[in-house]
């Protein structure tokens, strides 16, 4: 009795989404299976904003251009390539947006841009790799082999292989969804290490970590490469699931909607993340098939709110409340 | 804290014709000073008179114009802030240099886990805590606790790496007259166990209580340097700095 009392919020509610992930296929439709999928890969994107600007301080609005890059190398490798090496088009897509990033990073943190135009720098990175790939259009735009396609994307990509199992509906769907918690827990993890701490510490002060020996340049432009690589793996995946790629994949709209799905649920707080991407996504889904347009300013007018009422998130804030409340019936009792 | 071993007779740090400019602005100009080891020396100077700006080039928050600094005989002048630190050096900054959103053991758990065992560390929180008089705080959000709070958790984040040379800027600002009382104490017991410590501060009961040599900034230069009694009883310096009362 004393360990549940000892749980927090957001314990339990990570156990009641692990569980809802695990059991959703029993009881739903291999249509709904496949929406929720794509809810999940919406996770990567969140999640590289958790660590980029929740954990480390470093506000991006480039993290969907690292994604575009792991969904349209993952469609390049893989559709010149036999299907069996989707693998390889995975990893490729993955590690290939984890060194733009890095790249990017280096160029950014060693360069001791400050915060403001780090967020310019990556909003003007998504909207150069968009502009240029709709304009790829011509024959002559072709990697490995394959036409890029300018505006109308690429399509019919291969799905993801592992030997001769080929990864769709259900099976696709526990894989997303055990990459995502693997990088949850991963991330949990994290916030009690001590490269965990070192990231805490430049978020809050850049200046007084260098000056406890932190190298505060490295330590960002590799976790802006990790944050690369996790959103490149969530394009990879999309691609793989969708079957098609185009530029607007990589927009900075894109980007945004996961800055704002991040801050609403409390930028820091990874399980609040991974409840509202899905949350988000199902109601945008909703609103959608129903013929509302309004989602966006739905969402706008909730981050206003939460901005003005909630600064740490409405759902970390909600974590903290029940945690008193409960906290406060204990000490009573 | 084990006592550090010591030779008096040793430089620990040399700033060398040290320069700063900011634009058009001389901050500090051709500033030259000798420390030893195990030395407890205050620079003291009226407001803009280039104090805290030689701090921070020691540490490496600012880059030096012109000049050398050598730290332990080693060359520093051009090392980063980080590589510096390493080294052996720290610093309690002018205005707390904490992580405020965050609790007091998490604040120090940062600050020493560059240095100490990841097996260690717990217990090495503990002790910090416990020397400078903070463990019956509990482990506060460090933007609740008070001024005088935050100094000593700077001072004990600043202890963390064990450093052979510590920088306080004006550690006594703020606080009441016990609270000095006891950063006094805390200050000469850190020296007593062979730490280095230049300190700058503008309470010169505070400063005449612990402090054994004094050098005087003034515009941007040394103006004078000596024995405590001395400096504080030179009419150049009463007029400059401590006023004609």
């Amino acid at each position: 009795m004393k360990k549940i009392r000892e749980l927090c919020t957001e314990n339990l509610v990570a156990i009641a989404m692990l569980l809802f992930t695990v059991l959703f296929p029993v009881f739903n439709s291999a249509y709904k299976v496949d929406q929720f999928t794509g809810f999940y890969i919406t996770c990567f994107l969140s999640f590289s904003i958790v660590l980029i600007w929740g954990y480390t301080g470093i506000f991006s609005f480039g993290q969907a251009a690292f994604y575009g890059i792991g969904a349209y190398t993952y469609a390049i490798v893989s559709l010149c390539s036999d299907k069996n090496l989707t693998i390889v088009a995975a990893l490729a897509g993955t590690l290939i947006a984890g060194l733009a990033a890095t790249l990017l990073g280096y160029f950014i943190f060693y360069g001791g841009v400050d915060e403001i135009f780090t967020g310019i720098i990556t909003l003007c990175v998504s909207i150069i790799l968009e502009t240029f790939i709709v304009q790829t259009s011509g024959p002559e735009y072709k990697i490995l082999g394959v036409w890029i396609g300018g505006y109308n994307g690429l399509n019919s990509i291969p799905k993801l292989r592992i030997g001769n199992f080929t990864l769709t509906n259900v099976a696709l769907y526990f894989f997303v969804a055990a990459v995502v918690f693997a990088i949850y827990f991963a991330f949990r993890y994290m916030t009690h290490s001590n490269i965990g701490y070192a990231l805490f510490g430049i978020r809050e002060s850049k200046t007084r970590s260098e000056l406890f020996g932190f190298k505060t340049a490295k330590l960002q432009t590799l976790t802006f490469g990790v944050s690369g690589a996790i959103a490149g793996l969530g394009g990879v995946l999309f691609s793989a699931w969708s079957g098609y790629v185009v530029p607007s994949t990589l927009s900075v709209g894109n980007s945004t909607i996961a800055v704002v799905m991040v801050a609403l649920a409390g930028r820091k707080n990874i399980t609040g993340a991974l409840v509202m991407t899905v949350i988000y996504s199902f109601i945008t889904q909703k609103l959608a098939a129903s013929g509302n347009v309004f989602s966006d300013v739905i969402l706008g007018i909730g981050l206003v709110l939460i901005v003005m009422f909630m600064p740490d998130g409405l759902l970390e804030e909600l974590f903290k409340r029940v945690d008193f409340f409960f906290k406060k019936r204990v000490a009573k009792a | 804290m084990e006592k550090k071993i010591i030779n008096p007779q040793k430089d620990i740090l040399v700033l060398d014709k040290v320069s700063k400019q900011f634009g058009g602005i001389q901050a500090v100009e051709d500033f030259s000073m000798t420390m030893k080891e195990g030395e407890l020396r205050c620079l003291i100077g009226p407001n803009g008179a280039g104090k805290t700006t030689v701090f921070k080039m020691v540490m490496g928050v600012y880059m030096a114009s012109s000049g050398r600094i050598l730290f332990k005989g080693e060359d520093i002048t051009s090392l980063k802030a980080s590589k510096r630190a390493r080294k052996g050096m720290s610093i309690k900054m002018q205005v707390p240099g904490v992580y405020e959103e965050m609790t007091l053991r998490e604040n120090i758990r940062i600050a020493a886990e560059n240095y100490v065992p990841k097996k260690d560390l717990e217990t090495e929180i503990d002790r910090l805590i416990e020397l400078v008089h903070i463990k019956d705080l509990g482990n506060p959000l460090v933007k609740n606790m008070s001024h005088g709070q935050q100094q000593w958790l700077e001072i004990a984040m600043a202890l963390a790496s064990n450093p052979d040379l510590l920088l306080l800027d004006e550690p006594a600002a703020g606080l009441g007259p016990e609270e000095t009382d006891f950063t006094a104490e805390l200050v000469t017991e850190l020296n007593n166990q062979g730490l280095s410590i230049l300190f700058i501060e503008h309470d010169m009961n505070f400063v005449k209580k612990i402090a054994n040599d004094v050098t005087v900034m003034y515009y941007g230069k040394k103006f004078v340097e000596g024995p405590i009694d001395e400096v504080v009883n030179n009419p150049e310096v009463i007029r400059i700095y401590l006023g004609n009362s």
